[in-house]
Formats: C-alpha cells, structure tokens, sequence
C-alpha cells in the first residue's frame, strides 16, 4: 500500500530516512497523516515538501502489486527526470548502469546463466547482432521464450522484404521470427554464392582468352619472312638450318675473299688465287672439328687475311698446299697479305675464339664504303 | 515522543552497520549510506523488528566480495550526490563498473533495489 511511497520518500527527501516509522509502513502498515505531517516538518526545502505532497497523494491510492515492480517503477521514473525542477536525484539506476556496461561488452558474455530473469537482459539483448543472440540462446535455452519481439526486430531491419510481405497480409506472419530469419539469412547466403561462383567463371573465362593471345616462349622458329632480291629462280623452298647457315657462309666468304683481293697482291700465289675465289670454290678447313664443319664451305681464320697477322699466315699457308693437292678440288686458300690489313683488323687477330667473329661482317651496316659488289666486279674483270 | 527519543537514540548508536557478503566480507559502512537501497533500509531498520535491525549487520549471501563491495562503492556515491544541484557535474559512474563483475552486479542491484 504504502510501498511505493515509502521509495518516494527515499528518493525525494533523504532526510526522511531517519524516521524509522515510515519504514514500517512498508510493510502494509498504515501510515496516518500524523507521520505524514512529522515528515513534512522535516523538509525545510520548499522543494522537496512539493514533493512530499507527490507523496501524500501516493498515500491515497493503495498499490499492491508486486512491491518489487511497483517500487521500480516510481524509481526508474525519478532518475530518469533529471532535467526536472523538483531536481530528484540525477544518480542513475544502478540496474541501469549495469546493463548499459553489459550491452557494450555483449561480446565478452558467454552465458547469462539459469537465474537471471528476462525483464533485466531484454535492454541488453536489445542492441546485439544476430549471430550473438544465437550464440546466448544456445548458451541459455531459458532465454528464447522472451526473445521473439528481438527477433522480429532484427528480421525486419535485415530484410526490409519481410516487413511489407507481412505488413499486408497479417495472416502471413510467421510463427516463430527466429526461423524466418535464419531461413532468409540462408537463401541470401545461397543467393551470393552464386553469384560469385557466375563471376569467377567469367573472370576465369576472360583470362583463358587473354592468354590466348600473349607471346609464348618456344623453340620452334617461324618461317622465313624475308624474300631474297636478286634470285633468278624467286622464293626458294624454305631451308632447314643447314643450309642456311652454308648460304650465309658462303656469301660471306666472298665478301671477305673479293675484299681481299681488291688489295693489291703480294704474291704470285695470290695473282691465281683470285680466278678460284671468284668462282665461289669452297675452302677446305684442315682442322675437321670446326663446327661449321661443312666440306663444301669453312672459313679457316687462321688463313683469313683480314683476321691474321702476316707472319702467322705464312704457317698455315705452308701446311695448306699439300692438303690441297690430295683435294680433288683445288683448295682456295686466303693468299697471305704481306701488306697488314688495316690497322682495326689487327686488333681483331688476337681474338683467340676462331667462330667468334665468324659472322661479323667486314663493314658495319649500312656504311658508306665500298660494298662487296664492287669487288667482285673488279676481280673478274682483271 | 518517547519513541521518538528511544528511536533516535537507538539511531544514534546504531550509526554504522555492517553487510557481510558470501564469502565472508564485511563492509561498514554509515546507516545512512545503507539506507540508499531500498532492501537494506527495510533490513536495517528499526521499526520492524528484523534481526538485522538490532545486530546491525546485514547479510547478503547471494553475492561475493567484489560484487558487495561495488555496491557499497555506489551507494556512497549515491549519497554524496543524490541532491546535487544542477552546476555541479556528477562524475560517471559506469566507467567504474568493472566489466567482469556486471552481470553479478545487475542481480544485486535488482536485489537491493539500486
């Protein structure tokens, strides 16, 4: 009866706590105007006898619900008024503090336990997601029975869908919140992987074709581009290997040899030699192990004129003429230059590797100076 | 009247009382910093003839020492500001709840309506 004021009188005017009578009056003892008029005597602040009006008021009507709720209620409504004149207590509820600690830590709960009732989580389950609302409901079992307006809730802020399909037809709702949204939750969850699944082929795709397309290494060479001017028999079959390194050998060799012979010669030995060279004879190399080993065509460094000193070539040369008449071809040798080459070429004989510099050509590319052409023409006509 | 006189003498020595927690913890703490929570005030008062009213100890046997122990921090702090007037800033009381014991606590406080 007199519970709910009793708290009122806790709260509004502290000082009443030293009359022990009021107490008593909580515990469905009537209390008369006579305590009443002794509190108020109390009060010297004009405010809180205001309040003690409040009180007098309480008096009257008889409260017997569960004194717990009924006391809870005035107590939530008081320190929630802070901002009110009569200026109650600006301390906030402790049950309020704690929740609001629980409700940022609701991570770090694992369980609730068995005894705490479901009026004091409902304000801290209220904010949690739902993978944590599962998790406490499987902790605590107890607890699922309050939790179908949190699930309602979460279902309708997830899948707004959801809210205008039920919104129309009241029927529809489904009977447990919680299974409609672990259901939507799972189609969603099948609906993205699908569409994942839709891209990563495509991308897979598209890289299949770009690849395609990109330079591969290989061993393999294509075929030759280049057609050859001046070939009276036009495009040739395609060579293998060997045969066009025996072309570039001997164009080569003729090069060198007609560029030779435009110097003038030393020898008797040289004099002749040029009617063979024209005729494009091949050389014979003495060394068979050479790896452009081709009897018809080899360039014996050691015998080029433009690679070799003087003095050198004389040895060879020596060696030369007896293999050359055991040949059944007459060997065409590089007649030994007296005059030095010109001074680069010397720097060039010492180059100890003899293939080396096999291909290099006498000239760089494209320069100005007099070709092979010229040569040749020159030779055949003397 | 004389009630009153034996009331306020009775008050007058029983100024402290003490609360005693599960596991043996005492707290004394002013009767009038008890009388903050609702429970304790019916538990410690005079008027009813509880054993707690004449010993002057209240046992809580639900709760541990840390929990009693925050609760008696909180109840002191609801004493000193309760009445406070608007330009005094209150200081937060949350931040000193220790995250561990709040489950603990929110029981208690629902126990001891504070």
């Amino acid at each position: 009866m007199a519970q709910s004021s009793r708290s009122c009188c806790t709260l509004y005017s502290p000082n009443l706590a030293r009359f022990p009578m009021h107490i008593a009056a909580r515990f469905n003892i009537i209390c008369d105007a006579k305590f009443l008029q002794k509190c108020l005597r109390q009060l010297p602040n004009p405010a809180t006898q205001a309040t003690a009006v409040q009180v007098s008021e309480l008096l009257v009507h008889d409260d017997d619900d569960d004194h717990k709720y009924s006391r809870n209620r005035p107590l939530a409504a008081m320190s929630e008024g802070a901002g009110s004149s009569h200026s109650p207590s600006k301390v906030p509820n402790l049950v309020h503090l704690c929740q609001r600690v629980l409700a940022a830590n609701i991570d770090a709960i694992s369980s609730f336990g068995e005894d705490i009732p479901h009026r004091l989580v409902r304000p801290v389950l209220q904010g949690c997601s739902a993978d944590t609302l599962l998790r406490l409901e499987l902790e605590t079992p107890d607890l699922m029975d309050g939790n179908e307006e949190l699930w309602r809730g979460l279902c309708i802020r997830a899948y707004p869908a959801v809210a205008d399909a039920t919104g129309s037809s009241e029927s529809e709702e489904p009977v447990s919140w919680r299974s409609e949204y672990l259901h939507l939750r799972d189609e969603e969850n099948r609906r993205f992987e699908e569409a994942a699944n839709r891209i990563r082929n495509q991308r897979l795709e598209a890289e299949e074709l770009k690849r395609k397309r990109q330079i591969k290494i290989t061993d393999r060479l294509p075929p030759p581009k280049r057609v050859r001017h001046g070939w009276s028999n036009g495009p040739a079959p395609p060579k293998t290997l060997f045969e066009k390194t025996r072309a570039e050998a001997s164009k080569f060799q003729k090069n060198v040899f007609n560029s030779r012979a435009a110097q003038p010669p030393s020898s008797s030995i040289k004099s002749t030699r040029p009617k063979l060279g024209s005729s494009n004879v091949p050389l014979f190399p003495p060394c068979r192990s050479a790896p452009v080993a081709v009897t018809t065509v080899t360039v014996r460094t050691s015998n080029r004129p433009s690679h070799s000193p003087p003095q050198s070539i004389s040895k060879p040369e020596v060696s030369a003429s007896p293999l050359s008449q055991k040949e059944s071809r007459p060997p065409t040798r590089f007649p030994p230059e007296s005059s030095p080459p010109p001074p680069r070429n010397a720097a060039r004989a010492k180059n100890k590797d003899p293939m080396a510099s096999l291909f290099v050509p006498k000239h760089k590319a494209h320069s100005q100076l007099s070709t092979s052409a010229h040569h040749l023409q020159k030779v055949s006509s003397g | 009247m004389n009630n009153d006189v034996e009331m306020k003498n009775q008050e007058h020595s029983n100024e402290w009382v003490k609360i005693v927690s599960q596991d043996g913890f005492s707290f004394v703490i002013k009767r009038d910093v008890a009388s903050q929570s609702g429970t304790l005030k019916s538990m410690i008062g005079t008027g009813e003839g509880f054993a707690e009213a004449t010993s002057g100890v209240c046992n809580i046997p639900d709760y541990r020492g840390a929990v009693v122990e925050k609760l008696a921090e909180f109840m002191i702090y609801k004493k000193m500001y309760g009445h406070a007037s608007p330009p005094e800033v209150i200081p937060d009381f949350q931040e000193r709840i220790y995250p561990e014991i709040a489950l603990e606590l929110l029981m208690a406080a629902d126990y001891l309506e504070l």
